[in-house]
């Protein structure tokens, strides 16, 4: 029995002599360089060597990730991609490109995965939710040291409306990319009316009525009624309220008279059929397609849709001023600085941060504005006048203004972005189908709204009340 | 002591190695002539446990991956539904009881989208699986050409949900669409329809893309099914003086109903969680009319985060299909399918 046992123990030792045999060919060159200590000496300043070479040589991935696919973007940010490897080749940057009707779904899928690209382009409709989840970089940090080569607009901006608000700079001000009317001017000509009959909002609806010709195939309004649908009804109300968007005690000024007149009028478009029956689903994309292809004559949109127009003829459109409210006052939002973002689930925020400086360099963002038609936010590229000229001059226009007032979103509570995508689009839709009235409808939403604000001041009492301050 | 010690620590190991088929015979022998193994009783009822392991030692790697890609998410979402969970308030999770299902059952639109999602599954399913019986039937025989025809009419199959939908919108857009213009220029209608604009044919034109879509599913399946049912039975039916129609009826259709049965359990599971075609075509409107449970709980979730919410609709969602699966079960007599022929 002990013959047996003994030839077990050794078969074991065997074993494990043979599955240890990798380590002991590790082991065995340390007694060989603890005996010939000159031969380390002269290894460890070459290892040392090799170690610093592969540092150096260790590349740096980002991902940068756009929110308005389109093909003309593409190739911009690739070609600003490539010039920026060029000069920093231990960074690479790979581009994904995402369409803006599904950006948000998909940052918010990635964010949940903590997967979201290291720098990508944001809304600020979104930077509280992305904020309180922490998928957003402070970038408060290399801000103080960036802001004196941004615009004084630009840095008004930032403040009103990222540290004022969330405490922190959140997004990276690269280029403002403001919203206005855009119009077929060859329609309005042929209808008797001028660009300078539409400076107030009842122009504008002047203008979509007279403009719409079935016969031609022609609808005064690229009207969107899907997702996206607030934009344009807001700064109609916002023009009928002076920019108020809560009474003193949080109540929403959806219950307002003039507010339910101002909803009748927008919704109007679509209701007398100056707008495709079908644009009742339009969201971006749609919306864009109507108005680039012929079919409608009146597009509300940011400046940068301006690049996708395609065959459009350059002389039949151009840009409006925006359109006053009764009190004679511009009610806009200023600026629209801050388009990129560091996300928060970066490894890389020191390089991500030098890769949004080289995007505001002179020649890649000078190419990025003529070619999307944005305003740079560099002090060294806004005395140039070949950004206020043009397709432009509409969009400037109002940014320089001294009637424009900078108006506030919906409101800072968690569910804005649950009003704007969900809420407000079905309730709308409903209206339209005839199955509630506008008084119903705004009761609802001023129901809904006024229920968020009031959660939200009482749980913020220090919050910002969305209203404007008009001087 | 230590030789029957080591003698029971080998017998399973000599049955694992064995069920595994690492060594041969000859080595156990080797094994055996040592005189370790002596306990022929523990090394039978081990090689019997061996033989019944043998398939899970190799379905392992499955199940690892079954559980990490299926059970974990299925844990997750029953956990999820019963806590008040915002992706946007990561530091904010509380437990909600049934919070989110009460939600649900408050929720306006519910009553609305849970009737569509009954006429959408309904509706899809009848077509797609009388459309389909008629595909495999006619491609049963052989016929010129047959192999190319078959391949373009399964191609839908191979298309994603995402690219249907955008086919179909664009067919279905009220004013550059194929549909509108074929419908006018053959003098059927005389002015334009909102095929996606209007509520109830919404709901339609995302039905007819999804039929299109599934045809080719059950046309492959029937058709394999029918390629298998035996001459042998054809002709002794009609020796017995059999019609087409009766051998049809009570030759075929039982032997294929295993077949049947199963197609029509899993279309019905995959109809009912589509929301791909109706984000894509119609994102639910207008004013959710064409929302069925499934995309409503995806827009939800995206708009508001509230994966509480969508979480409770889908563990719903999973108790309602349960309790349809055995009741399908049970009314088709899957048990004794293709016995009784």
């Amino acid at each position: 029995m002990k013959k047996r046992l003994l030839a077990v123990l050794l078969a074991g030792a065997m074993v494990l002599s043979v599955t240890a045999c990798g380590a002991s060919e590790q082991k065995a060159d340390a007694p060989a360089e603890k005996e010939d200590t000159t031969a380390e000496a002269e290894k460890a300043p070459a290892e040392e060597a090799e170690a610093e070479e592969e540092a150096a040589g260790e590349v740096v991935e980002l991902r940068l990730m756009d929110v308005q696919g389109a093909d003309e973007r593409t190739e911009y940010f690739e070609w600003a991609i490539e010039k920026f490897h060029e000069e920093n080749p231990d960074i690479h940057v790979t581009f994904e490109s995402v369409p803006w009707d599904s950006s948000y779904n998909k940052l918010v899928n990635l964010g949940a995965a903590g997967d979201m690209p290291d720098i990508f382009v944001n809304n600020a409709k979104w930077f509280q939710e992305f904020d309180d989840a922490g998928w957003i970089y402070h970038l408060d940090e290399y801000w103080e040291g960036y802001k004196d080569q941004i615009v004084d607009t630009g840095v008004e901006y930032i403040q009103k409306n990222q540290i004022d608000i969330y405490g922190s700079v959140l997004g990276f001000p690269h280029s403002a990319n403001p919203e206005s009317f855009l119009i077929r001017t060859d329609w309005l000509e042929e209808v008797g009316m001028t660009v300078e009959d539409l400076t107030t909002w009842d122009g504008i609806y002047e203008a979509v009525e007279k403009m719409t010709d079935p016969s031609k195939n022609r609808y005064g309004m690229s009207y969107r009624g899907g997702q996206g649908g607030l934009t344009q009804l807001y700064y109609a109300i916002m023009a009928a309220t002076g920019g108020i968007n809560f009474e003193e005690d949080g109540r929403s000024v959806f219950y307002r008279d003039e507010v339910k007149a101002a909803v009748q009028d927008h919704l109007n478009m679509y209701l007398n059929g100056y707008a495709p029956t079908d644009s009742i689903n339009w969201a971006f994309v749609e919306t864009v397609q109507a108005f680039s292809s012929g079919l409608t004559g009146v597009l509300f949109n940011n400046a940068d849709v301006m690049g996708t127009f395609g065959d459009l003829d350059e002389s039949s459109w151009a840009s409006l001023k925006f359109p006053e409210g009764k009190d004679g006052k511009i009610y806009a939002t200023v600026g629209g600085y801050g388009g990129f973002s560091i996300s928060g689930q970066t490894e890389h925020p020191d390089e991500a941060w030098e890769f949004l400086t080289f995007l505001n360099n002179d020649e890649i963002l000078k190419e990025y504005c003529l070619k999307f038609y944005a305003l740079p936010a560099t002090k060294s590229l806004s005395s140039d006048p070949q950004f206020a000229e043009g397709k432009m001059a509409g969009f400037v226009e109002t940014l320089n203004a001294d009637n424009t007032v900078d108006i506030h979103w919906i409101g800072y509570f968690p569910e804005a972005t649950e009003f704007e995508r969900v809420i407000f689009d079905a309730e709308m839709q409903a209206c339209l189908l005839g199955q509630q009235t506008v008084d119903e409808m705004c009761d609802k939403l001023g129901d809904w709204l006024t229920e968020k604000q009031k959660a939200y001041m009482d749980s913020n009492p220090n919050g910002i009340v969305p209203n404007s301050v008009v001087e | 002591m230590v030789k029957d010690t080591l003698s029971g620590v080998l017998a399973p190991c000599e049955v694992l190695l064995f069920s595994a088929h690492l060594c041969d015979k000859r080595e156990l022998a080797v094994f055996r002539s040592s005189g370790f193994i002596q306990r022929e009783g523990v090394k039978d009822s081990m090689r019997k446990f061996g033989k019944k392991a043998e398939p899970h030692i190799f379905m392992t790697p499955a199940y690892i991956m079954m559980l990490i890609f299926m059970g974990y998410p299925l844990v997750n979402t029953v956990r999820m539904a019963f806590l008040n969970y915002k992706v946007s308030r990561p530091d904010d999770i509380s437990f909600a009881g049934f919070g989110n299902f009460e939600k649900i059952f408050a929720d306006a639109n519910m009553g609305m989208i849970t009737k569509n999602s009954l006429i959408f599954v309904a509706v899809t399913l009848f077509f797609q699986f009388t459309l389909g019986f008629i595909l495999a039937l006619a491609l049963k025989k052989p016929f010129k050409g047959r192999g190319i025809y078959q391949a373009i009419v399964f191609c839908p199959w191979a298309f994603s949900g995402t690219v249907v939908g955008l086919v179909f919108k664009w067919m279905f857009n009220g004013e550059y669409g194929l549909l509108n213009t074929v419908l006018m220029d053959l003098g059927l209608i005389e002015r334009k329809i909102s095929f996606l604009g209007t509520p109830g044919l919404s709901l339609i034109s995302v039905i007819v893309a999804l039929v299109w879509q599934g045809i080719p599913f059950f046309g492959i399946m029937i058709l394999a099914a029918l390629q298998s049912v035996p001459e042998e039975l054809i002709e002794a039916a009609k020796i017995d003086g059999a019609g087409s129609f009766k051998r049809f009826l009570n030759v075929t259709v039982p032997y294929i109903k295993p077949t049947l049965v199963v197609t029509v359990l899993l279309r019905t599971i995959w109809i009912f969680n589509n929301a791909d075609l109706i984000y894509t075509m119609t994102g639910g409107g207008p004013a959710n009319t064409s929302h069925n449970l499934s995309s409503y709980m995806f827009t939800r979730a995206y708009a508001t985060l509230d994966y509480g919410f969508a979480s409770a609709l889908g563990v719903l969602f999973m108790l309602g299909l349960t309790l349809y699966i055995l009741w399908f079960f049970k009314v088709t007599k899957y048990n004794q399918a293709g016995d009784n022929v």
